[in-house]
């Protein structure tokens, strides 16, 4: 073995991101010399212990001291109602409005209850509901890696892969079934329940899409489905987008509406409450968001566009705010949807603990 | 570019007083190291980009308060391996293609090198975490020690993954070779 062989594109490649480091680098801006304080700060300290100790007044302002570093960790607070849910390398998160958060550690893919009430989340090999304070109301034990949990409507129905399988357990644990051995052979595993009823849009192993009456075990419609990655409904439950290479959205029946551009990939979301859809379009090593709207999606507002990758993308509960996990600047955005108006908030691997090495996974921002 | 020490150690300073020529210096330097253990790790090239990209990305916006005295390299391969670790693992849960079209884009594109072939299909095979510390023993040339400082592991695991993972290697480059 040569260890010292390029690895394939790795030229081209380091031609490209040397274009992309060089702009990071250009926008970055210097930071002024900094003053070293340690030494006063380590007297300040000491005297600070010292004053606590001996006096009540300085007891007092140790207290003040101590709550103020319990209530540090509001970095994050939410410009609208709700609460954000993220999955990290070590758990998921659940941030408050107030930017409080709480940790669930060893949880992975958590997903939201219809009303914000629950969580069904993978722990291994086990699918587990419980509330976003942690407290554990069932589990269920699979023989295969449990992932990726989404909930019905009514919450009465969780869909969920254990291995390469699709499967469906009621809302309370009980219950239990295969829907599909192989949900994952033409490609990424991609399910979605269509709002208002207990209808589930899945991939199959045979390169379909399969729209299935999950009470009444009864296939619905089929069609033909190369690499889908995405399956997504909108909340009336008449558009579906369809993922797979160019998207596509797709009617009631199955039939295609309208072609989506051949260049827009994921993340992807509908706008609450309408047929738009918001999608993120790579082009030169730069992402945008755009909104499609209108009967045959003909209309197209670009709404941001930053280098690098986004990761995920999240309408507020109110629909006034589109939240994009911006990876490459580690930064989230928060978009005012009826005019330009941006909050940004930076380091957001270290505000998840995932550091640079890991990636925080924005889940969806829930509920008032 | 020699690449010594102290070499880096003047770039980092240049750069962090915002001279782009350090900067250039240092990524040309580090590229190819972080791209190819990238691509070691998840044999997929767009993947190894972006990973390594990122990787130099989280060091620009790092740049600022980074400590000269320490080395570069450690800090960018760790954010690099650990990365990549993570992108096979959602891999593995979520397969998008099988071995055989992984191994046949390697071979594809690698020609004149057909030793490596075998290698990079083999390596394939292993688990990620298995992959990442023998790209980190063999083609970063860390210790063990170094290793289980660079994945958070204690050492023994460090040592047990890699006699594993040579011992897995070498059995199924010699089923390839025969």
């Amino acid at each position: 073995m040569n260890w010292n062989d390029p690895a394939p594109g790795e030229g081209d490649a380091g031609e490209r991101t040397w274009e992309v480091v060089r702009e990071a680098f250009g926008e970055r801006l210097p930071s002024p010399r900094r003053r070293d304080w340690r030494p006063i700060a380590v007297l300040v300290a000491a005297l600070a212990v010292l004053a606590a100790a001996l006096t009540p007044a300085g007891h007092a302002v140790w207290s003040s001291f101590r709550d103020s570093n319990e209530n540090r960790d509001n970095l994050l607070s939410l410009p609208s109602p709700g609460r954000v849910l993220v999955n990290a390398q070590a758990g998921s998160w659940v941030v408050q409005q107030d930017g409080s958060k709480r940790f669930l550690s060893g949880y992975s893919d958590s997903a939201w209850s219809p009303h914000g009430l629950y969580l069904a989340a993978a722990r291994g090999n086990q699918l587990v509901a419980l509330e976003p304070n942690g407290k554990v109301h069932w589990k269920l034990a699979r023989r295969r890696l449990v992932g990726g949990p989404t909930w019905s409507f009514d919450g009465f129905r969780i869909a969920y892969l254990s291995g390469h399988a699709l499967r469906v357990v009621n809302g309370d644990g009980t219950g239990d079934r295969l829907l599909t051995p192989n949900a994952v052979g033409s490609g990424l595993p991609a399910f979605a329940w269509r709002p208002e009823t207990h209808q589930l849009v899945f991939t199959n192993g045979r390169r379909q899409i399969v729209l299935l009456d999950v009470d009444g075990n009864k296939i619905l419609w089929r069609r033909p489905s190369s690499q889908t990655e995405k399956l997504l409904w909108s909340d009336d439950g008449s558009r579906l987008l369809v993922a797979d290479g160019p998207p596509r959205v797709l009617g009631p029946d199955g039939r295609t509406i309208a072609p989506l551009g051949r260049e827009s990939v994921l993340p992807a979301a509908f706008v609450p409450g309408s047929h738009a859809v918001t999608l993120v379009s790579v082009k030169n090593r730069r992402s945008s968001v755009i909104v499609h709207s209108g009967p045959r999606y003909e209309r197209r507002r670009t709404i941001f566009s930053g280098a690098g990758t986004f990761g995920g993308l999240a309408w507020s509960p109110d629909r006034r705010w589109l939240l994009v996990d911006w990876r490459t600047a580690d930064q989230w955005l928060f978009i005012r949807s009826s005019a330009v108006k941006r909050i940004a908030v930076r380091n957001i691997g270290n505000v998840f603990d995932s550091g640079p090495e890991h990636y925080a996974v924005l889940a969806a921002w829930c509920c008032r | 570019m020699a690449g010594s020490p102290g070499d880096e150690r003047a770039w980092i300073r240049g750069a962090q007083r915002g001279f782009e020529a350090d900067l250039e210096a240092l990524f040309r330097h580090h590229w190819p190291g972080a791209y190819r253990a990238a691509y070691l790790v998840v044999h997929d090239a767009g993947a190894a980009e972006d990973i390594a990209q990122e990787a130099f990305l989280a060091a620009v916006r790092a740049l600022d308060g980074f400590d000269r005295r320490r080395p570069f390299g450690p800090w960018l391969h760790r954010i690099v391996v650990n990365r990549a670790i993570d992108w096979s693992r959602a891999r593995a849960l979520r397969r998008e293609v099988g071995d055989d079209a992984l191994s046949l884009t390697a071979a594809t594109e690698r020609p004149g090198n057909p030793h490596s072939h075998t290698l990079a299909a083999a390596l394939a095979e292993l688990s990620p975490e298995h992959r990442a510390v023998i790209v980190l023993r063999h083609l970063l040339e860390y210790t063990p020690g170094e290793i289980a400082g660079l994945l958070g592991l204690p050492r023994g695991t460090v040592n047990s993954r890699l006699r594993r993972g040579l011992d897995e290697l070498a059995a199924r480059v010699a089923e390839d070779v025969r």
